[in-house]
């Protein structure tokens, strides 16, 4: 650790730190632009000038003392960059003298000659570096002409969602620098040179990024805004309440800016062990659901989705049935009514798994305990299927896992996901691992962008991820790669499962899956023989109808190479939603036969009541999904039931079925707590008032099992608040016993502090987060008491695409156009449609339909309509559509299926 | 859009429909790359060879050239757009460059450029309308000693008078009809 001398203040810092880290060590603040400690220094604006000098040396190359025994010290004839300049043992660096003063003053003075200085008009303003660090440093008048100011074009916009104005970029290079080395976009760059350089983009579509909204943050002036942000608010005016982002199961730590009971921006909240300090664009912008009754940006909102106010109620009229305002009590009784007379076996009730655990709880408690009823589901059926929550629950990532701190050690196996859309950040942060050196495996259908960092990349064949996985798992066993000493205590069917095995030889594996058998080796060595190994799988495995072996064959990887128990190692599941790990834990699942499989906490399910697939004259209660746009099945049942109950935000297609809807209170109106994929559950603080008389879901509940309760015993439902819920949570369910809310603080940001501590991100904007960081709870196999059982299940292989054929498979997008996503008009341009096919050109080539055409595909059993649309990237004999789309469709299929075109629209020749 | 992560060999590659690069520039550009570690080291000649072929660097030549070296538009613009041998606009067929900064400006340059701009009835950063000459004033270009001077596209001209420059000029329309 070389020391070195601050301003005569001597620190020892690990060699290889820049001057401006060493000098923060000490609490000296060097001011800088371009340097962003998260991000490679390029010493592009010359803020951070400082003096430095080495030890002289005398011929013996010792060290020369003055007379005071000091050492003398040669000062570099020129200042240097603190944000480049490399510490040596014995460096001086002075920051304070009047040289140093001056200079900081004379690059400001530079680098204001073309700048429009409108802060009074700039959304930077109040939390500008520019500003502020020419308040503290630069001079107070400037020597250059107004009449020679370079003078641009104001705004330009580089994306639908960004605007960049020109005059205002003092030419830093973080933003090109994030797009390029974090996102992995290298689609923002520089044009020109001196003061007419300027940022440009030229993919298509332009500055095509799903974490562009970053760059304004980190922009040091105010040369980025957003479209969401712009001319909005005065951030000094804005509240800062700390959230966690709604949209999926990453759950990035947000910041909620409010003001006059409207979301203005949604920021970022430092968590490093979660989104570091990043979001992506769907979490920064989709928010305008929350407030989808007064949207100003944009077309309005389609009718009939704005937020719902007051319960509604079916009524007969003159103009037949229709949905009437009507009072809370009036609904209540109203339900309470129904379901009492529908008894037990005659009610059944579905939650989405977007709400807030305390909600999901209490929903389970009503049915379980006030009706007496098991009759519970989960929609969407994702991970209902043979890989689930047991599963996670026994194998998940260990706690105290971070990507952030993944590198050379460890290798991250990722197969059936394509991150960066089913979870951005993850994307991102599984990327920077691999640019640390950690060696990535990534395993698809198709090919994802992941592909570009991977070690060993695979494109398998639709249906074949067991027999993959499987083939891994014997490669490791071949070459003997697996971890005997570890087994030997932890597991157990090892012997059972190599003569299982048997037959099953890696080139029957590559056979199956459509791969070269060398190249399964290979990877099945880097994984195995990694310190550290993470197993990230995605939506396509978590389907309902997934090959039944592929738990066993997950199970079996990770124990034989060990990859279990310990932090950085284990399974880690890309779940749908925002809280579908909190669904897990609260008991509310079930199986594709929709029943109920366990109860909080993953404790069986011993009484009777559980149903097989939804009772024709059930009373359904659906809470917090729009299951009726996504299903054929689930319309048809909502149709036939005699009596539905849909509690949500929106008068969704679901509610419209509905005899009462009751309306919700959305995620930031409330507070409450979510559980990521990784199991770490945080908790939100409210940020809006709910709309006219909508309520928290929890609260409603509450409401009618007190009216149903009337003469029994309330003792149960005495909740006040969501606090509450979580310490009954914290009893029940073993896993929750630590998350009572006084161990998950929030960080507490009353009113907006302009002097928040922004050293770590050298004045770009983001909040620190102190407290707030969440809590994982642990896996079963980190008690080393437990032990593993693996088991061998013969692959189930699917899908063998032959010549000509073609196999539709499902495939996630960020921007799926979904029930919430879709009150955004800001985003539409990025939406991927329902109703799209994607199809590679090969394929359209084939059967003769351009982009756009309509085309109606049969499965054997059901027909499916779509419009194609072409995609250069997917592999020939694949299409693929979204999985609302086909795990919803109607009838029994399982996905991969082969199809075949029934009915294209050709192309005009 | 269509977006594209792998692609195939270049002539395959450029075989799509907004492809302008002639058989033999993407042979050359072929070779080229065949001498580097990575493709994009390639991209200061192969960006030579498709300003030659387009005139300018055009958004087709830009996107064509991003395409073979498989990288984003943006970074190939970003090199074009440094550069000053470069030209994402429209220039003619040669470029005039004279030096006009200051020890050639002590030397006369300023005048030079002047009577050069009356020779050719252009402006700086103007084509001359039968798209011969684009007139350029520029930044040093290390050629001080032999004040005043000019580059002509890749061709040095030193010393000058605007006797010569009218010679250079009258060789260089003779060299392009002959
Ligand atoms: S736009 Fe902002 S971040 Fe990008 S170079 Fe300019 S000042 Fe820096
Ligand atoms: S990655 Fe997921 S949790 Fe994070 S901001 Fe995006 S949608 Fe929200
Ligand atoms: S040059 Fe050091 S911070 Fe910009
Ligand atoms: S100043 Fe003109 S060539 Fe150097």
């Amino acid at each position: 650790m070389p020391k070195v001398t601050i301003d005569g203040q001597e620190v020892n810092v690990p060699a290889g730190t820049v001057v401006v880290e060493a000098a923060r060590q000490v609490g000296n603040e060097i001011p800088v632009f371009c340097y962003h400690p998260k991000l490679a220094p390029v010493g592009m604006c010359r803020m951070c000038l400082v003096e430095v000098g080495t030890p002289r040396l005398n011929k013996d190359r010792q060290v020369e003392l003055d007379v005071d025994g000091k050492p003398i010290i040669n000062w570099m004839p020129k200042f240097q960059t603190g944000c480049t300049q490399v510490v040596s043992e014995g460096m001086a660096i002075r920051t304070q003298t009047s040289q140093v003063a001056a200079a900081r003053k004379d690059v400001l003075e530079f680098l204001l000659t073309s700048h429009p200085l409108d802060c009074p008009v700039c959304d930077k303003g109040g939390e500008c570096p520019l500003q502020n660090l020419t308040m503290a440093y630069g001079p107070g008048v400037s020597r250059f002409d107004y009449a020679v100011k370079f003078h641009f074009q104001k705004p330009v916009h580089l994306n639908n969602l960004i605007t960049l104005d020109r005059e205002r970029c003092i030419q830093c290079a973080r933003c090109t620098r994030f797009s390029d080395e974090i996102a992995g976009d290298p689609v923002l760059g520089f044009e020109n040179r001196g003061r007419g350089m300027e940022i440009v983009t030229l993919s298509d579509p332009p500055f095509d990024s799903k974490f562009s909204g970053n760059t304004t943050d980190i922009c040091p002036v105010g040369a980025l805004t957003t479209r969401d942000f712009r001319f909005r608010a005065r951030v000094w005016e804005l509240e800062d309440v700390p959230s966690i982002c709604n949209h999926c199961a990453v759950g990035c730590n947000t910041i909620i800016g409010q003001r006059v009971n409207d979301i203005k921006r949604i920021m970022p909240r430092q968590n490093e062990s979660v989104n570091e300090i990043w979001l992506c664009d769907k979490g920064r912008f989709a928010h305008h659901f929350a407030n989808s009754r007064q949207s100003t940006l944009g077309p309005p909102v389609p009718s009939g989705t704005h937020r719902l106010e007051t319960p509604l109620i079916r009524r007969g009229g003159p103009q037949g049935d229709r949905l009437v305002p009507a009072s809370w009590p009036e609904a209540l009784k109203l339900v309470a009514e129904k379901l009492s007379a529908a008894g037990p076996d005659g009610v059944y009730g579905i939650s989405g798994d977007r709400l807030p655990n305390e909600d999901m709880y209490l929903f389970q408690k009503f049915f379980r305990q006030v009706l007496g009823s098991n009759h519970l589901a989960r929609w969407p059926v994702v991970a209902r299927g043979p890989v689930t929550g047991t599963l996670f629950q026994e194998i998940g990532l260990s706690s105290g896992s971070n990507f952030g701190k993944m590198g050379k050690d460890t290798s991250i196996l990722v197969v059936g996901a394509d991150a960066e859309e089913e979870a951005p950040i993850h994307f991102l942060r599984i990327k920077q691992a691999g640019d640390r050196g950690a060696a990535l495996i990534v395993a698809n259908p198709y090919h994802t962008k992941l592909e570009k960092y991977g070690r060993h990349c695979f494109v398998y064949r639709p249906g074949s991820a067991a027999a993959f996985v499987w083939g891994l798992v014997r490669a490791i066993m071949d070459a003997g790669l697996e971890q005997k000493e570890f087994l030997g205590s932890r597991a157990t069917g090892l012997a059972e499962l190599q003569t299982g095995m048997e037959q099953y030889t890696v080139a029957r594996a590559a056979e199956l899956a459509g791969v070269k058998a060398e190249d399964l080796q290979a990877a099945a060595q880097t994984f195995a023989q990694a310190a550290n190994g993470v197993l990230v799988i995605g939506r396509e495995l978590l389907g309902s109808d997934t090959d039944p072996a592929l738990p066993e064959a997950i199970r079996a990887l990770l124990t034989v190479t060990g990859h279990i128990g310990k932090a950085q190692n284990g399974l880690l599941p890309l779940l749908p939603h925002n809280n579908t790990q909190g669904a897990l834990d609260m008991g509310l699942d079930a199986g594709p036969e929709y029943r109920t499989k366990w109860l909080p906490g993953y404790q069986p399910v011993t009484d009777k009541g559980t149903s097989s697939g939804i009772p024709a004259s059930s009373a359904i209660y659906v809470i917090g999904s729009d299951l009726g746009s996504e299903s054929d099945l689930a319309r048809q049942a909502l149709e036939a039931a005699p009596f539905v109950i849909v509690q949500d935000l929106l008068l969704t297609e679901t509610a419209l079925l509905a005899d009462v809807v009751l309306p919700a209170a959305a995620p930031m109106e409330r507070e409450g707590t979510f559980t990521s994929s990784e199991r770490r559950v945080q908790r939100f603080k409210p940020a809006l008032q709910p709309p006219g008389h909508a309520l928290p879901d929890w609260w409603i509940l509450r409401e009618l099992a007190q009216v149903m309760a009337n003469a029994q015993d309330k003792t149960g439902w005495r909740y006040d608040t969501p606090a509450d819920i979580m310490a009954e949570i914290a009893h029940v369910v073993p896993q929750y016993a630590t998350m009572a809310y006084e161990n998950l603080p929030v960080p507490d940001l009353p009113s907006r502090k302009l002097d928040y501590d922004d050293s770590l991100f050298y004045r770009g904007t983001s909040f620190l987060n102190p407290g707030g960081e969440g809590q994982v709870w642990p896996v079963k196999a980190e008690d080393s008491a437990v032990v593993l059982q693996v088991r061998w299940v013969e692959p189930a292989v699917a899908g063998q695409p032959a010549a000509g054929q073609t196999w539709l498979i499902t495939r996630p997008h960020l921007y799926d156009a979904g029930t919430l996503l879709s009150q955004t008009a800001l985003l539409q341009p990025q939406m991927v449609p329902h109703t799209w096919l994607h199809v590679s050109p090969a394929d359209a080539a084939r059967w003769g339909v351009a982009e756009g055409a309509a085309v109606s595909v049969s499965t054997g059993e059901d027909m499916l309509s779509f419009v194609v649309h072409l995609d250069a990237d997917l592999p020939a004999g694949i299409v693929t559509a979204a999985p609302a789309r086909l795990e919803g469709a109607a009838g029994q299929t399982r996905w991969p299926v082969n199809v075949t075109v029934v009915n294209a629209q050709r192309l005009a020749s | 859009m269509m977006t594209s992560l792998k692609s195939g060999n270049i002539l395959e590659t450029a075989a799509q429909p907004t492809t302008r690069l002639s058989e033999s520039a993407l042979r050359e550009i072929d070779g080229l790359i065949k001498k580097y570690a990575t493709k994009r080291s390639a991209i200061m000649p192969v960006l030579y060879i498709a300003q030659a072929e387009y005139g300018y660097l055009t958004h087709e030549a830009i996107d064509e050239v991003a395409r073979i070296l498989e990288l984003d538009p943006t970074e190939v613009l970003s090199i074009a757009g440094f550069y000053t041998l470069y030209f994402t606009h429209p220039v003619g067929r040669y470029v005039v460059q004279i030096c006009n900064d200051l020890p050639c400006a002590l030397r006369g340059a300023e005048k030079f450029v002047t009577e050069v701009r009356q020779e050719l009835g252009i402006a700086p950063n103007e084509t001359t309308p039968d798209g011969m000459f684009t007139l350029e004033a520029v930044p040093c270009i290390a050629a001080c000693d032999n004040a005043p001077c000019m580059q002509v596209n890749l061709e040095y001209y030193e010393k000058l008078t605007l006797e010569k420059a009218r010679e250079i000029f009258a060789q260089l329309r003779q060299a392009v009809k002959g």
